[in-house]
């Protein structure tokens, strides 16, 4: 995985439709930025697993007395995911409802302790620092919710929700807090006059940025953004990416930018990350996936989403439900769904393996070619 | 109004200066300003805005459903001719559901979640015609397997838990669709769904429109999906229509501000990583309203003029209110 930035024209809109729609992988032998000298990952995330369990209750043990054979629920949230993050780079981790890409984003933040795997920072394994350093390290990492209204405390007033923190870890003194808030709060483009206010007197747009400019008060190098515009309207969700872009350029942030927007990932990532059920079946520079996205579940992702060039066209249709996380389907994933299955992919799980160098995709098409 | 003046069709729904209001301590506000639209039959319309713009409300207008601190208070709604302001609730009861229906968006809101489906669906059936049970549950089945939901005949005996989000909205959609009424409304049904249940939605609406002649009201704030799925589009602010007309028009050239912003802010028309183009300020209260042009507070074309209210301005298949509209050839990029 490349960390290096491709630049180039964008395909047109048609372009993007019909490779969407290609059945077959077009591994095209370009020059992909090379994976050689890598600098080294501000965040990396190996083979991390997260699963939930919801143990048996009390009647099920006593069932299982009498040979019931009840099981805990095991849900695989995320399943082997590998993700390494350089300095710098917009990543987008896109996928659909219970595929597991928020957890994996708290994880990354340390929100969620992990099953399974290890979690990096600028190259030392969180996991085996003592509480008190990893806190420290932890606080460069910080999250973005999805909803401004229930991640404020409603009964908090501005200067204490984005002042606190810093207090906390020493960063000003308390003294200095207003002083402190005001510049961030002129940083994310609000008014210092709003500093008194409770969270209620604000629109969605004002929240999103005061949960920004929270996030910003202990100086991070590293921000997940988990669904970061999804809840507001489109204007102002242009005014918020803008402040994203905007931040990103002058404090030399590194985003982890969850969505389910492809638009809104397209625009803004780097390189983009697709999950389906717990597992990534696709990574590879945003050009390379909007342009020759390679995974059968990516290309009908990107077909199924509504664009505004497009007009009368027949809604191409997946077949098929998003399976229960639950019960995943054996094999691949997307089998049931997948308009190219195979035997094999019921069968057998498809290794995440790189089509050209820098893009990669879990897909045994890939093997037939 | 920008339909071609056809007398030999009757439009199924005909909305002439729809207005409604709510009052609050703070003051009135008009939740709908204005409104006019016509929908003919077989037509799929968007009704495109951001919250508060009225667009739901505009819905439940027509749809006789706005209850008290809120109140239709002018207009006509004019439904194959009859007007719809003018019934008792009796009449409208019998209209609801059977000749018009709508759809919310959340399903788990609107499926009643300890009836079963199969008790739900008859219901709606015999509420409006005097069938057998059997013929009931018949319609059901069918209105099931129409809306792609597989082995409806065991479906129909489950509860809406025992239902995923897409399959509840496909529920929805097919209780909708039991009396075959002459328009649905739709209200951002697919908003929370993800994007492949969405396209698998949008496909069998767009499907079920066309081959049954049913008018399709679409309301919604992604003007991606009615770039698709409608044949015509309003655009809303403020409760007001500020644009209408073709899709194909509207979102080629949109000639009003807000439009055109909202077009130019779609990530897709930007450059990547580049800052998008945006409609600055946010979207006013309705209780606080600009005089004149609600836009005109954060529109870059305002002028002095601006401050009286503009008329509609029909040219061709389009019309807007605007007094400096955007050129027909100036591309949002």
């Amino acid at each position: 995985m490349s960390a290096s930035k491709v630049t180039g024209v964008l395909p047109d809109a048609d372009q993007m439709q019909q490779a969407a729609l290609q059945p077959q992988p077009q591994p095209q032998p370009q020059p992909q930025p090379q994976p050689q000298p890598q600098p080294q990952p501000l965040l990396e995330l190996r083979h991390v697993s997260k699963r939930f369990t919801k143990p048996i209750d009390a009647a099920a043990r006593l069932a299982n007395l009498f040979g019931a054979g009840m099981e805990p629920e095991v849900v695989h949230a995320v399943d082997d995911v590998s993700l390494s993050i350089a300095p710098g780079e917009v990543v987008g981790l896109v996928g659909e409802s219970g595929c597991g890409k928020s957890t994996l984003g708290r994880i990354a933040v340390g929100l969620h302790a992990m099953t399974e795997g290890q979690r990096f920072w600028r190259g030392e394994q969180l996991e085996l620092l003592d509480a008190a350093t990893r806190r420290r390290k932890q606080l460069a990492i910080q999250m973005i919710f999805q909803d401004p209204t229930a991640s404020l405390n409603p009964r908090m007033r501005v200067q204490d929700i984005i002042g606190e923190a810093p207090v906390v870890h020493g960063m000003v003194s308390a003294a200095g807090q207003k002083e402190y808030v005001e510049q961030l709060l002129a940083r994310v483009g609000l008014d210092a006059s709003i500093i008194r206010r409770f969270p209620h007197q604000f629109s969605g747009g004002q929240r999103a940025r005061i949960g920004i400019a929270r996030a910003l008060a202990v100086k991070p190098s590293f921000l997940v953004c988990d669904e970061a515009v999804a809840a507001l309207d489109v204007s102002i969700q242009a005014q918020v990416l803008n402040l994203f872009i905007k931040l990103r350029d002058e404090l030399s942030l590194t985003y982890l930018f969850i969505s389910h927007d492809l638009g809104v990932v397209r625009h803004l990532a780097d390189r983009v990350v697709i999950l389906y059920l717990g597992r990534i079946v696709e990574a590879a520079s945003a050009d390379a996936v909007f342009s020759m996205a390679n995974h059968p579940y990516t290309q009908a992702l990107l077909a199924s989403a509504p664009k505004l060039e497009v007009r009368k066209l027949e809604f191409f249709a997946v077949k098929g439900e998003i399976p229960s996380p639950l019960h995943p389907p054996s094999g691949c994933h997307f089998h049931p769904r997948c308009p190219h299955a195979m035997p094999r992919c019921a069968v057998e799980v498809p290794a995440l393996k790189a089509v050209v160098p820098g893009h990669l995709s879990a897909c045994h098409l890939n093997d037939q070619a | 109004m920008h339909m071609p003046p056809d007398i030999t069709v009757q439009p199924t729904l005909e909305v002439r200066h729809l207005t409604t209001q709510f009052s609050a301590r703070a003051g009135i506000a008009t939740a709908v300003n204005d409104v006019s639209f016509a929908v003919m039959p077989g037509q799929i319309m968007g009704l495109v805005g951001e919250s508060g713009s009225g667009k739901s409300m505009t819905g439940y207008s027509i749809m006789g459903l706005i209850a008290a601190p809120g109140k239709v208070v002018g207009g006509d709604v004019l439904f194959k001719g009859t007007d719809l302001r003018t019934l008792g609730p009796e009449a409208m009861r019998s209209i609801r559901g059977d000749r018009i229906a709508m759809i919310f968006q959340d399903p788990m809101m609107t499926l009643n979640p300890v009836l079963r489906i199969d008790t739900q669906m008859m219901e709606a059936v015999q509420a409006h015609h005097a069938v057998s049970r059997e013929t009931a549950r018949a319609m059901a089945r069918d209105a099931l397997a129409r809306v792609g939901i597989p082995s409806p005949d065991a479906r129909l005996l489950a509860y809406p838990h025992q239902f995923s989000g897409g399959m509840r909205q496909r529920v929805a959609i097919a209780i909708a669709l039991l009396n075959k009424p002459d328009l649905i409304i739709c209200d951002e049904p697919t908003t929370a769904l993800d994007v492949t249940i969405q396209g698998q939605i949008l496909f069998e609406m767009q499907k079920l429109c066309r081959e049954s002649g049913t008018a399709l009201i679409w309301i919604t704030h992604d003007l991606s999906v009615v770039a698709g799925l409608a044949d015509t589009v309003c655009v809303m602010y403020a409760g007001q229509i500020v644009e209408s007309g073709s899709v194909t028009r509207v979102l080629a050239a949109p000639r009003h501000p807000y439009t055109f912003g909202l077009i130019a802010s779609a990530p897709s028309r930007n450059p990547r990583g580049k800052p998008l183009h945006q409609i600055a300020g946010m979207t006013p209260s309705l209780l606080q309203l600009p005089s004149g042009c609600p836009f005109r507070t954060r529109c870059e074309r305002a002028t002095a003029l601006c401050s009286t209210a503009p008329p509609m301005t029909v040219v061709d298949d389009q019309a807007f209110r605007c007094f400096h509209p955007v050129g027909p050839d100036e591309v949002a990029t």
